[in-house]
């Protein structure tokens, strides 16, 4: 619990100035709410004003409504960093690089879903592999896979596991330019190789939900996202780059910390290591972040394809009849340079999202032409009992946030007490008797993973709602899940 | 128990206590207790030997280098240890020489529980109190 005395800006942004830590460049502010700001735990708040004494950084230190305890960044951390005296930190990205949302829609309703319900969660459990030691349906080779670090989803589509539309609706297309698989070290490629197509552990997650009308906040921008249809069935995927990425982080906090060595640099936090942007070893890491980031999107993508081949065999339907189709894929563990106005002045800036969503709005030439007008679409996961969000950018988040927006609902428990709380088992009943059926290879994580572990989806939804860094479009409650 | 797991307040992650009579042993303990938190170590036999040499800047990066190297073998090598035995331990010259025993994960034969992406500097401590080696280190999971 956290007693500071904020600077109160508005009813949801709340600053700590720059005088409560020696070394902070600029204010950090918390977009929170009233029933929130008081969860905020210390650990959270001395990890972002951490962050608002790197060199190089522009504006605010930006901590999201879902904002938890991270490494480095706090969970929730945006921070924008100059191009030409600025840093950047794999702390900021997070070990699982490009962790993300990928959202389809289908043509199907859940009336139409129920019958094979069973058939379905069996054949997508045997078909997506998740957990520990799991390996993915597509074996590369290390040419391919080089092709996958440099391509991204590019990659799928020329091997067909990504249709052209596919590409349109991910962030960037898919593709973070500037990768470099020199950057990337033999252990890295052995640890991801196998894995892509698989969704991991923890709190990843492949689900099934339903649009229910009453859930529709925005009808005209649900149907620009697809959502055309009462009780829609629609897909959530939660993973990021699996091991490999895991390993490049690893690989470069070690270059990092050698390099703050090195250079006789202060040290406050060695999960906050950073090197300036312009140093060999700046460069090197976003070049092989952009691996892991293009690897990660082919993971998502597999993963559709996978989805597709089951729901084919399911429903014995063609893909034109189920319509499955990407809505949009975010990033939400990543930087990108992006283009901002600071003091009156266009600037390059590497904007760090580390558990925060790009919350592009409308006429951003960076997104999609079908979704000009109303903003790009914002995915936000909840916990496997309650659902996901859809939202869509916003001007607001443009101008003053870094077009960036929160990623989740925020944990606010950890492991063992959520297991001490309630048995998987028990979770498991539970889910079913509301309705969500779900499938796990280790029971007891489901306890892990249960609603009440983490904080209400809908109160930090309003949160970014009520700021204007997005807005809601619609809700997505759970009947099927795939915990990894 | 030389080893316990311990848990990261406020975070969805998990954390190792270890207490050892020596360094070395407690390197040792500290590795199964890296397989403990993603199987049980129980149901894994010594089928396989990997060897190990790290050289590392200082004694608690090694005891994450050594940790960083199970998680390593867990997805490059399919690999978890069930033993450990460290040969070298050169806590000023930070080198560690040492072989892991342990077995392909095989998913009928071992529960699998949740995955670590990796070990992290986060409230990492390493100290000697009275006759005890203790370390205590935190997984991104």
């Amino acid at each position: 619990m956290s007693r500071i005395n904020y600077n109160r800006i508005s009813n949801n942004i709340y600053e700590i100035p720059v005088a409560f830590k020696e070394g902070m460049r600029v204010p950090a502010r918390i977009l929170s709410s009233p029933e929130l700001i008081d969860g905020i735990d210390d650990k959270v708040i001395d990890q972002i004003t951490n962050v608002a004494c790197l060199p190089g950084i522009r504006k605010y230190a930006y901590c999201m409504p879902d904002g938890h305890m991270g490494y480095g960044f706090p969970i929730g951390g945006v921070a924008a960093f100059s191009m030409s005296d600025g840093i950047v930190s794999p702390g900021g990205i997070g070990f699982d690089i490009n962790c993300g949302m990928r959202l389809l829609r289908t043509n199907m309703t859940f009336e139409e879903l129920k019958p094979k319900m069973e058939t379905l969660l069996d054949d997508l459990f045997r078909t997506i592999p998740s957990g520990v030691g799991s390996k993915g349906f597509v074996s590369l080779d290390k040419k391919q896979f080089r092709e996958v670090m440099e391509k991204g989803a590019d990659w799928c589509r020329e091997n067909g596991y990504a249709t052209n539309d596919d590409i349109e609706y991910i962030e960037n297309r898919g593709r973070i330019h500037g990768a470099d698989p020199k950057t990337v070290s033999e252990k890295a490629v052995s640890r991801g190789i196998n894995q892509m197509g698989t969704l991991g552990s923890g709190n990843h997650y492949l689900e099934i939900e339903v649009a229910n009308p009453e859930n529709i906040y925005d009808k005209n921008i649900a149907e620009v996202f697809g959502i055309d249809r009462d009780n829609q069935v629609v897909i959530a995927i939660h993973c990021g780059s699996r091991g490999f990425g895991h390993q490049i982080a690893t690989d470069y906090l070690q270059t990092f910390s050698r390099f703050t060595r090195e250079h006789g640099l202060k040290i406050r936090d060695r999960e906050l290591m950073s090197a300036p942007l312009n140093s060999e070893e700046g460069k090197n890491y976003l070049s092989a972040m952009a691996c892991a980031a293009n690897a990660a999107f082919v993971n998502r993508q597999l993963i559709v394809s996978g989805i597709r081949d089951v729901f084919k065999k399911v429903f014995r339907k063609s893909e034109h009849e189920l319509g499955i189709r990407t809505i949009y894929d975010v990033a939400h563990n990543i930087a990108k340079v992006e283009k901002y106005i600071i003091d009156g002045r266009e600037e390059e800036l590497l904007v760090h999202r580390k558990g925060a969503t790009r919350s592009f709005g409308p006429d951003r030439p960076e997104i999609p032409q079908k979704y000009r007008k109303v903003g790009q679409p914002v995915i936000v996961g909840g916990s496997m009992e309650s659902g996901s969000a859809l939202l869509c950018g916003t001007k607001i988040a443009d101008e003053e946030f870094f077009g960036s927006t929160l990623h989740g609902a925020g944990r606010v428990m950890s492991r063992s007490k959520a297991k001490k709380t309630a048995r998987g088992d028990a979770v498991g009943r539970k889910m079913k008797e509301n309705g969500i059926m779900v499938k796990t290879g280790y029971m007891p994580g489901l306890a892990e993973e249960a609603g009440f572990a983490y904080k209400n989806i809908d109160t930090v939804v309003d949160a970014v709602d009520a700021i204007g860094i997005s807005k809601k479009v619609a809700r997505f409650f759970p009947v099927m899940n795939i915990k990894g | 128990m030389p080893y316990e797991i311990i848990d990261e307040n406020g975070s969805g992650d998990t954390g190792l206590k270890i207490t050892a009579p020596t360094l070395a042993k407690l390197f040792e303990e500290a590795a199964i207790g890296v397989t403990s938190i993603m199987s049980e170590t129980g149901s894994f036999r010594e089928k396989e030997v990997i060897s190990v040499d790290i050289k590392s800047a200082s004694l608690e990066d090694l005891l994450i280098d050594w940790l960083s190297e199970v998680v390593y073998l867990k997805d490059a090598r399919n690999f978890l240890p069930v033993r450990a035995e460290i040969s070298r331990l050169d806590d000023k010259g930070y080198h560690l020489k040492g072989v892991l025993h342990g077995e392909k994960i095989d998913r009928k034969r071992h529960p699998v529980k949740v995955d670590i992406k990796a070990v992290t500097y986060y409230n990492l401590r390493l100290r000697k109190k009275g006759n005890d080696w203790i370390g205590e280190v935190v997984f991104d999971l």
